[in-house]
């Protein structure tokens, strides 16, 4: 197995995993759009996201497929749907071994969330959390009140990383299990790792921004860089930056407060904000306003692509309407920047769903090879479509 | 050529087509055309995507390009057989996953893992070896091929190499491992030339020599053996700069010549002690003849800095072959020389046998022990797959000769064997052998075991994995049943066949020998009873054929072909290697196969065991009382639905006369006209009689009434009434045992008394 990014095709949703080729063969999953009928054989009008996935985790000591890390960026039910199904929540004693005929459940062993955003997501108008969302709220609770009741980090299946400082001291007695912006950390699920280094941009914090309630109004996302090699003990050639459901402010704001640095924001590999969505780079709307403009800071904050950079849009195919998100507004913007590196935008929605899988190597990211698909794919339902008359 | 046509076969012309609408291929260099060989050829440009660093020059720090050229050459036989693959003759070398090969050459990539044959016959045709010549070419950009991280060090290639050199590869690991300086010593070693090539092994890993005089004393090199193969005697030589030295450079295989051979051992860090060495074997060696070749075998011993690709060592063994021709005075010189690599096969060995068979081999559990007791055709087909799956070492028992009607079903086939009339443990023990098991030697194997019993009941204490009866013998179960418990070291298995192999016995005692197999046995007698298909095997089908063996000769043996044993003994194998690789069943384990109806297989039904209790009965003469605690709790819930009257029933159960033992194997509700009372239970007789004889009847009078049980709800001992009924049951069944069982809430009690009247 070698390092590497997936990008699954879930609609307009994300779901991401990062594969370190580690000796405990890390897996990092970014958010996840697991819909019924991906795991209905019966309705393969989806890609079967969570066989894909569960191809490419590993079985515990006792069996059960796990993952290290899952990242919640935040909590919308396109970056969370599937959890309760397919995930075990709660203490790891209580899992169930699977009934005849249904999946094992798999254990996270590392919650990385951030309640800011939960809160902020909270206060927004007309937003009520889904199940799942509910569901991933209980365990980060409950993980969070293990700590807070031993004053030590747990064991696998326990422990959580809080993303960002809360306000009003609701995050002070977290210290050991809390990362605050601007900082860097390169510790996965208790394993000190010399192959990534994990830099937190967002969600950005009341002190960064004039406007609180402004950015209330905003989707809210952890945001973050992420510095990856190819081996245990390489340089870290890939580097890979996502910002879940980021709005135009934050990235404003992100622009402003790194703009003296701007390799803060730089990359290899993209996930488009908010599928693609027109709002991460414009406060005017898509198909209301006539004339929409592009916020300049915003696209800068978006714009720190390395040469050949890769820019992924998670979302259903991108076509020229008025539909946002995915907008094609918005496409054309990233298409501009993937050209200045002679980058490329690409799209998890196509005709044929795959996988997009970018391997992440020594001398930075490679493309996976193009392969045939099967030779006889479509013709027998191509053939049985029409009656065959015979004479 | 002359008249073949020089159109394209339709198969080659349906892969070229395949092969240029393929997305990685970039177009066809060349229209196809013939080559040298006749064989039909095409030039393809290949896309490979190039990590983002490379992509600026175009190639790969490995040497791989965006545009990669290959050729594939389809051979006359296509699409029988894949085609051939080569990249352009400058490709690197360095890579891992090529096959050997000399600079200047196209080089040839090995893609796959399996045979390409296979892969072309998968869903995707053509496509998958395109699909897998993009993924190689692919990983090669990034030097990805050799990944120390996940899969370990790729060892050197030698898949298309025509030489082998067989050899117990972890011993000489183990050796190796230990040396932390440089050494290089001789083993002996044996060759034939086929007509492949070289193919040898070594004789013995664990002698290594330190000097030539030690290694040739009463070993002649060079002496053709006379062995069908006539082998020659030869030496090998390991070589390794010791494990202090890891070498991490991975280097293309281009050993072809004796100086390229010195190159190589400079680059592990050995040429000195590989030069020594042959300049040794040059000035001591002579043939017999002039003109006569002499393989050498080096081995060079190299540490890696990590593992081997799926082995827990980081020690590669790197093979090559000198070949000697002898001058005019018989002598070697190393100007005459040739050097050839060699492909390195693991010896047959425990842990090769339970790979392959897909067990999980346990260094620590290795040596579990196995004793077969009876060699017959079941016992010798049961020893030869466990061994076969990498079980043993074995010891074996069996006083019976090997003779002509055996060769229908044994597992051994040897015809003179058969005529010579040699004993079966022999035969079986060389068998064992074959398949590279080890044996345990036993003192006096063709003895009696009942004898050997006699004499040492301990017999078995030294075995630890498991004691299979295989001899189908009553006398050997008794004689087994003797044995006190700590004198096994491992639980007893018994299998059998039955009803000219439409059942099969699987009983496997309990912790304690409780249950033991005579009461498995018991139970198979009931269930015979109480299913009709095991009745009608067990009890109404001749138990024993009688086969001429000869004029006036027979042999009592059920009459069955092999394959229905095989159908039996691959299951049973199957449970004891599972029961070997595990822990035992506290309560033991029955099975009961059943042939289906139109012999295809065997359906296992597995029984309920439980623990026994054991009285002890009669006052005179002793006799042993075994009942299984499921009918005493079948005991228990009737006297509570009574409560407060009293209850019982009538005990059935089988006689072993010779082991004065009696074993209970179900109850008999008491008849219509039995009374209940508080103080008194009578047990009727209403019908009685004739459910006895039915029973007496279906078993062959294998079961049939031992007596009678009632209880006492409220505890307490046997009354006045109890004895009187036992002296009358005694006087009524002579010399046949009575017993009269009480149940009370705190335990059985038998009524004391004689239960015979002799």
């Amino acid at each position: 197995m070698s390092t590497q990014i997936t990008f699954f095709p879930v609609g307009n949703g994300d779901m991401t995993l990062i594969e370190l080729d580690d000796a405990s063969q890390t897996k990092i999953l970014i958010d996840m759009n697991i819909r019924d009928s991906a795991d209905d054989e019966a309705n393969e009008d989806y890609f079967d996201v969570a066989s894909e996935l569960r191809s490419r985790l590993k079985n515990d000591s006792k069996g059960r497929p796990y993952i290290d890390v899952f990242l919640q960026t935040h909590p919308d039910q396109d970056h969370v749907r599937g959890l309760a199904k397919h995930f075990h929540l709660g203490a790891v004693d209580d899992y169930m071994e699977p009934k005849e005929g249904e999946q094992a459940k798999i254990i996270i062993q590392e919650i990385w969330s951030s309640q800011i955003v939960w809160r902020r997501a909270d206060r927004r108008t007309g937003h009520t959390l889904c199940e799942d969302a509910k569901a991933f709220n209980t365990e980060a609770k409950r993980r969070v009140n293990l700590y807070k009741k031993a004053k030590k980090i747990g064991a696998a299946g326990d422990r959580i990383r809080i993303i960002g400082k809360d306000e009003d001291g609701k995050t002070d007695d977290l210290e050991a299990i809390l990362t605050e912006v601007d900082k860097t950390f390169t510790k996965i699920n208790e394993r000190e790792m010399q192959m990534v280094e994990v830099y937190v941009l967002g969600p950005l914090q009341a002190k960064d921004v004039e406007d609180e309630d402004r950015l209330s109004k905003n989707h809210s996302s952890v945001i973050l860089q992420f510095k990856i090699a190819a081996q245990p003990y390489g340089s870290k050639t890939n580097i890979f930056l996502c910002g879940g459901d980021a709005e135009v402010a934050i990235w404003r704001e992100l622009w402003r407060k790194h703009q003296n640095a701007p390799h803060c924001l730089s990359y290899d590999i993209l996930l488009t904000p908010h599928h693609c969505s027109w709002h991460t780079l414009s406060e005017d709307s898509w198909s209301r306003s006539k004339n929409p403009k592009v916020d300049e800071d915003a696209k800068s904050a978006l714009s720190q692509a390395k040469r050949y950079a890769q820019l992924i849009a998670s979302s259903n195919v991108i076509k020229d309407d008025d539909n946002d998100p995915p907008c094609w507004g918005a496409k054309k913007e990233y298409e501009a920047i993937a050209a200045n590196v002679s980058g490329e935008f690409v799209c998890t929605g196509t005709k044929d769903q795959e996988v997009i899988e970018i391997a992440l190597t020594s001398g930075g990211p490679q493309k996976s090879p193009k392969r045939a698909s099967n030779v006889t794919l479509g013709a027998g339902l191509a053939s049985s479509a029409t009656p065959k008359p015979h004479g | 050529m002359g008249f073949l046509s020089q159109e394209l076969p339709i198969a080659v012309k349906a892969a070229i087509d395949q092969i240029s609408i393929h997305p990685s291929v970039n177009g066809a260099a060349t229209t196809p055309c013939k080559d040298k060989q006749d064989n039909w050829a095409i030039e393809i440009n290949m896309d490979v995507p190039l990590p983002r660093d490379a992509r600026d020059q175009g190639i790969s720090a490995t040497g791989v390009k965006a545009t990669e050229w290959a050729k594939i050459v389809f051979p006359n036989s296509f699409p029988a057989h894949a085609p051939r693959l080569f990249l352009r003759a400058d490709f690197n070398r360095a890579h891992p996953h090529i096959n050997p090969g000399k600079p200047g050459e196209l080089v040839s990539p090995c893609i796959y893992e399996g045979r390409l044959d296979d892969l072309l016959h998968e869903p995707d045709w053509i496509n998958s070896i395109i699909n897998q010549l993009a993924d190689w070419l692919s990983k090669a950009a990034t030097g990805e091929l050799l990944d120390c991280s996940g899969q370990g060090w790729e060892p050197i290639r030698r898949d298309s190499v025509d030489g082998t050199i067989v050899t117990d590869i972890s011993n000489i690991r183990k050796r190796i491992a230990k040396a932390k300086n440089p050494i290089s010593q001789y083993i002996r070693y044996e060759y034939w030339q086929s007509v492949v090539g070289h193919m040898g092994r070594v004789i013995d890993e664990s002698t290594l020599y330190s000097t030539i005089g030690e290694a040739t004393r009463h070993f002649g090199i060079g002496i053709a053996e006379r062995s069908p193969f006539r082998t020659n005697f030869s030496l090998a030589l390991v070589v390794s700069s010791g494990t202090k030295n890891t070498i991490d450079v991975y280097q293309p295989d281009d050993v072809d010549s004796l100086e390229r051979l010195l190159a190589r051992a400079e680059s592990y860090g050995c040429r000195s002690g590989l030069e020594n060495r042959l300049k040794e074997i040059t000035e001591n060696i002579t043939l017999p003849l002039i003109e006569q070749t002499l393989d050498v075998t080096i081995l060079f011993a190299v540490k890696r800095p990590c593992n081997l690709i799926g082995e827990d060592s980081d020690i590669e063994l790197i093979p090559y072959g000198i070949t000697f021709i002898s001058d005019e005075n018989r002598r070697l010189q190393l100007t005459r020389t040739s050097v050839f690599p060699l492909v390195l096969i693991h010896k047959v060995s425990q842990q090769l046998l339970a790979e392959t068979s897909d067990r999980n081999f346990n260094q620590a559990e290795r040596r579990k022990e196995i004793a077969m007791i009876g060699c017959g055709s079941l016992g010798s087909k049961i020893a030869m797959h466990l061994a076969r799956s990498g079980h043993g070492p074995f010891r074996l028992y069996d006083k019976d000769c090997f003779s002509p009607h055996n060769i229908a079903r044994h597992a051994v086939a040897n015809l003179a064997a058969a005529e010579f009339m040699l004993p079966k443990v022999w035969l079986t023990e060389t068998l064992l052998t074959q398949v590279g098991a080890q044996i345990t030697q036993v003192k006096n194997p063709l003895e009696d075991v009942i004898s050997l019993l006699q004499n040492k009941p301990d017999l078995f204490a030294k075995c630890n994995g498991l004691i299979i009866d295989a001899t189908a013998s009553s006398s050997v179960q008794d004689a087994l049943c003797m044995v006190r418990p700590k004198q096994f070291g491992a639980p007893l298995l018994q299998v059998a066949l039955y009803g000219r192999g439409t059942i099969g016995f699987f009983g496997l005692e309990g912790k304690d020998r409780n249950p033991r197999v005579d009461d498995l046995v018991a139970q198979l007698y009931q269930l015979g009873l109480d299913s009709s298909p095991v009745g009608a095997a067990l009890y109404q089908a001749t138990n024993f054929d009688r086969i001429n063996t000869g004029q006036g000769c027979a042999s009592f043996s059920m009459k069955m072909s092999d394959a229905k044993i095989s159908l039996f003994s691959a299951g049973i194998s199957e449970r004891a290697s599972q029961l070997l690789d595990n822990d035992s069943p506290k309560f033991g384990e029955l099975l009961v196969g059943l042939l289906t109806e139109d012999g295809l297989g065997v359906n296992w039904l597995r029984q309920p065991t439980t623990k026994i209790e054991i009285l002890s009965i009669g006052n005179q003469s002793k006799w042993e009382l075994r009942i299984p605690v499921a009918l005493k709790d079948q005991m228990r819930m009737e006297t509570e639905q009574r409560r407060p009257l009293e209850t019982g029933g009538v005990l059935i159960g089988h006689i072993n006369w010779g082991r004065r033992t009696l074993y209970v194997t179900s109850l008999l509700p008491p008849p219509t006209d039995s009374e209940f009372r508080t103080d008194e239970f009578v047990l009727g007789i209403q019908g009685l009689k004739k459910q006895i004889s039915t029973i007496e009847k279906n078993t062959s009078h294998t079961l049939s009434y031992l007596g009678t049980w009632h209880s006492h709800p409220n505890g307490g001992g046997a009354s006045g009434k109890d004895r009187k009924t036992l002296a009358q049951l005694t006087r009524e069944r002579g010399n046949v045992p009575s017993i009269c069982l009480i149940y009370r809430p705190e335990g059985l009690l038998a009524v004391p008394g004689p239960v015979t009247n002799s």
